[in-house]
């Protein structure tokens, strides 16, 4: 769908788990999530950090749709291992 | 005795060349033109028992038309096999008779084959299901070209299975269960055992081949965007008012979220069946994140977010129905001002 | 070294004493059901399925081959003894039979066999002498205890049934090494992706849950010796059920072979992550055993719908980029008409594709004069015994990941 979208113009940020099938596809802005359950949020941390998560989240897919991209490519939110608990 | 019907245009059926492309589809009683070949090529297998002829030109402009008229044509002559062309390189006859082939199987029950050169862009009817043999780029080829034609349609209408590996036609894109002739297991250590050694092997499953998209172009300032939210995680308001199917969507749907603060839980839910949606359903903006982007939207960081969102489930929904979905919901935005999507997956 | 008994069932009878002679089967139920006997299962009752018989079976949760050992040792250990690492000793097997535990159970998805006609065709346990354990619950048991529980007594009665073979001489021996002695062949080994997300789509090893695990050896000894346990009743064809795990054709080939065209390099045991993270560091790290193994090539197979196919691909990718060359096997999703492109995605690495079927491909079956396993299937538009046309994927095996069904799919 995020494709599709693109070709009508629309930038669009998509925020997905599995972000090797992203690519493969075609997506061409794609934002990397914590889980396929729960694409904006991290039920892992308390409520507050959760939250501060999902902004950091939007504000790279802000960041994602006003940038300009030449085919798939990924904005990450956080650095690769980051994520551990 | 096979009832043989061959498809041509009005320049192969000797009428004329593009002075004559408008011509309406008529039938000649036997075989015309490269028809006389194609009969003594059947051999006493089969006969032409008639020829039908249609303009290019005609064909092209009004394809349904055209098509209905040599759908009744077809089914008064009773044909057994249907073959159509070779239409070696030129367009307009190629999609005729790609298009009139794929017709006469899949509407008409009758088998039909149709040859033209693999660039040719009637091949196009392959992936809608017609077989399609290739041939060379130019009549002089017509000798070549025929008998493949004439093969293929026999078996066809003879009912034995084919495959365009061993049948040489172009694939349709149809994938069907057989009975293999060896285990899945020996197949695999062939296989591996090939391509260790560098040998050559044939993979059983064509990698998709995924279009790419021009990325449209980024909004300048989003700050001053109107930003639209969409979701294939299948979060609908509880109770799912518009019943959408927790695995291959037939539809999408839009919800009002004007005024709405966040999604709370137990008053919209996730009806996606391919993951456990305790989680989501404990927070919906775990889907789509509403608290975040109205508090975005009020600290400035984007104008307006979209006064809807829009839902579907996308567990199983095949690609031309997400490809509808997207093409709709784009539309909508764009005549309402939105500049850019975020679209959450699960 | 494992030296492994064959004997050949061709019928079961229930009653009587228990015996294996010329190919008859015949099993003392009041044994049976003694090995049953828990505070949470209600009831269990026998039925047997023949090959060919008119008949179809529901609510089907798991298949086990029967087995026992032949001295010292247990089958299943982790379940019916302490956790001991198997494959040695002598091992009592019974093929052209198999168990299967039938019972309600929340999110079983549902699985079928049909036991003639089209769908008997298609599915691998269609062709064996099935003894079905149909168990029921004690109301108000929780679900998760009586899972334990039914799957424990499934394994005792596999063992119980397995053991009566000990006293017949068997139809076929195989030795069975811990590891290849072959040298100068080519190296090919078995990544065995089995799918552990915990509750009802798990995976046992020496009894406990393979959630958590990183890819790990094993060898062929112990899987037949039932190391490895299915506790997975989602997607019932492209699942591995314990049979499957006990007498995977990948293993069996890759042993067939050793020594003649290949060296049998080793198994890999590698669990499925729901995480891309944790995808990511299972298929680097099977990659790298592999690697350090000396594998030249590997043979993948997965566990599960499409979520795995990213397991399957990643692995691949890591194998390739270490010189380990990857054949991979998988279901497709072509849609109900063959149509839809068979792969969600995919990497270039993948390019050796063993094709187990089309997922999706309707098949119809006649109505049957006998259902065992319950009087309602969600599948079936009318009453279950009626005439069904289904997809593919409920018929137990039909896809199976490992390759005990006999399904591809072809260009058409």
């Amino acid at each position: 769908m995020a494709k599709e979208l693109e070709r009508e113009g629309i930038p669009t940020a998509l925020l997905c788990n599995i972000v090797p099938i992203a690519l493969a596809v075609g997506a061409n802005r794609v934002v990397p999530t914590r889980g396929i359950q729960y694409p904006t949020g991290d039920p892992s941390l308390p409520r507050e950090q959760e939250e501060a998560w999902r902004e950091r989240l939007l504000l790279t897919a802000l960041k994602a749709l006003e940038t300009e991209v030449s085919g798939p490519t990924v904005f990450p939110s956080e650095e690769r291992g980051e994520g551990g608990r | 005795m096979l009832r043989v019907v061959h498809y041509v245009n009005q320049f192969f059926a000797g009428l004329g060349g593009e002075e004559k492309a408008d011509l309406k589809p008529e039938v000649r009683s036997g075989p015309v033109g490269p028809g006389r070949l194609l009969q003594s090529l059947l051999q006493g297998k089969g006969e032409v028992v008639a020829t039908l002829i249609c303009g290019d030109t005609y064909f092209a402009e009004q394809p349904e038309e055209a098509c209905r008229r040599l759908a009744d044509l077809l089914f008064t002559l009773k044909a057994d096999l249907m073959l159509a062309g070779p239409a070696f390189a030129s367009g307009r006859y190629g999609l005729a008779c790609g298009e009139v082939a794929r017709m006469a199987l899949n509407e008409l029950t009758i088998p039909a084959v149709a040859a033209m050169h693999h660039e040719n862009p009637g091949v196009q009817a392959a992936a809608a299901g017609a077989y399609i043999v290739p041939c060379g780029s130019s009549a002089a080829s017509m000798k070549e070209a025929l008998p493949p034609l004439l093969a293929l349609g026999i078996k066809l209408a003879s009912g034995s299975a084919l495959s365009p590996n061993v049948d040489g036609y172009l694939p349709r894109g149809i994938r069907k269960n057989v009975t293999a002739d060896l285990p899945a297991a020996v197949r695999a250590v062939n296989m591996v055992l090939a391509k260790i050694a560098g040998r050559p092997f044939t993979s059983e499953i064509p990698l998709p081949q995924f279009d790419r998209v021009t990325p449209a172009p980024p909004v300048p300032d989003i700050r001053q965007a109107t930003v639209a939210l969409v979701t294939e995680s299948g979060l609908v308001p509880a109770g799912n008012p518009d019943r959408i199917e927790s695995s291959r969507a037939s539809h999408f749907a839009r919800y009002s979220i004007g005024g709405l603060r966040g999604f709370a839980p137990g008053e919209f839910e996730s009806v996606h069946g391919g993951y456990s949606t305790d989680l989501a359903n404990a927070d919906p903006n775990r889907l789509v994140p509403l608290d975040v982007a109205r508090r975005l939207e009020e600290a400035g960081r984007i104008a307006r977010l979209y006064d809807y969102y829009f839902t579907t489930v996308g567990n199983g929904t095949s690609v031309q129905k997400a490809q509808a979905f997207a093409r709709e919901i784009a539309s909508e935005i764009r005549r309402s001002g939105v500049q850019a999507a975020i679209l959450t997956a699960t | 070294m494992l030296t492994v008994r064959e004997h050949i069932v061709r019928d079961i009878r229930i009653g009587g004493e228990n015996s294996l002679r010329d190919g008859l089967l015949t099993v003392a139920a009041e044994q049976i059901l003694g090995l049953a006997t828990h505070p949470v299962i209600r009831s269990l009752e026998l039925h047997v399925a023949r090959p060919g018989e008119n008949v179809r079976i529901i609510r089907i949760l798991d298949a086990i081959q029967p087995r026992a050992k032949g001295g010292d040792g247990v089958v299943f250990p982790g379940f019916l003894g302490p956790a001991r690492v198997a494959g040695g000793g002598e091992t009592h097997i019974l093929t052209g039979t198999a168990l299967l535990t039938v019972s309600v159970l929340p999110r079983a998805q549902e699985a079928l066999i049909d036991m003639a006609g089209p769908g008997a065709g298609i599915c691998p346990l269609a062709k064996e002498h099935l003894l079905i354990l149909e168990f029921t619950p004690v109301e108000g048991a929780p679900w998760g205890e009586y899972e334990a529980a039914i799957r424990l007594a499934a394994l005792r009665i596999a063992a119980h049934v397995g053991g009566i073979a000990r006293s017949a001489p068997p139809d076929r021996s195989l030795c069975v090494p811990p590891t290849s002695s072959a040298i100068g062949l080519p190296r090919g080994g078995y990544i065995y992706n089995i799918q552990a997300q915990g509750s009802f789509k798990d995976t046992f090893v020496y009894g406990r849950s393979a959630r958590d695990i990183l890819p790990t050896l094993i060898s062929a000894g112990e899987l037949l010796d039932g190391a490895v346990v299915s506790g997975n009743y989602s997607h019932p064809s492209l699942k591995n059920s314990t049979y499957a795990h006990l007498t995977n054709p990948i293993i069996r080939e890759l042993l067939s072979r050793d020594g003649d065209d290949l060296a049998f390099a080793g198994i890999i045991l590698k669990p499925e992550p729901v995480t891309l993270e944790g995808k990511e560091l299972a298929a680097e790290y099977a990659a790298n055993l592999a690697s350090l193994l000396n594998w030249q090539g590997a043979i993948v197979t997965k566990e599960g719908g499409g979520n795995a196919d990213t397991d399957l691909f990643l692995t691949a990718e890591r194998c390739e980029r270490r010189g380990v060359r990857a054949v991979l096997l998988m279901a497709e999703l072509a849609g109900p008409d063959g149509r839809t492109p068979p792969l969600l995605g995919s990497l270039p690495e993948a390019d050796a594709l063993v094709s187990v079927g089309n997922y999706e491909e309707p098949v119809s079956v006649p109505s049957v004069e006998r259902v065992i396993g319950g009087d309602s299937l969600r599948l079936a538009d009318g009453p279950v015994a009626g005439p069904l046309t289904i997809p593919t994927a409920p018929i137990f095996g039909a896809l199976s990941p490992v390759g005990i069904g006999s399904l591809r799919a072809r260009a058409q």
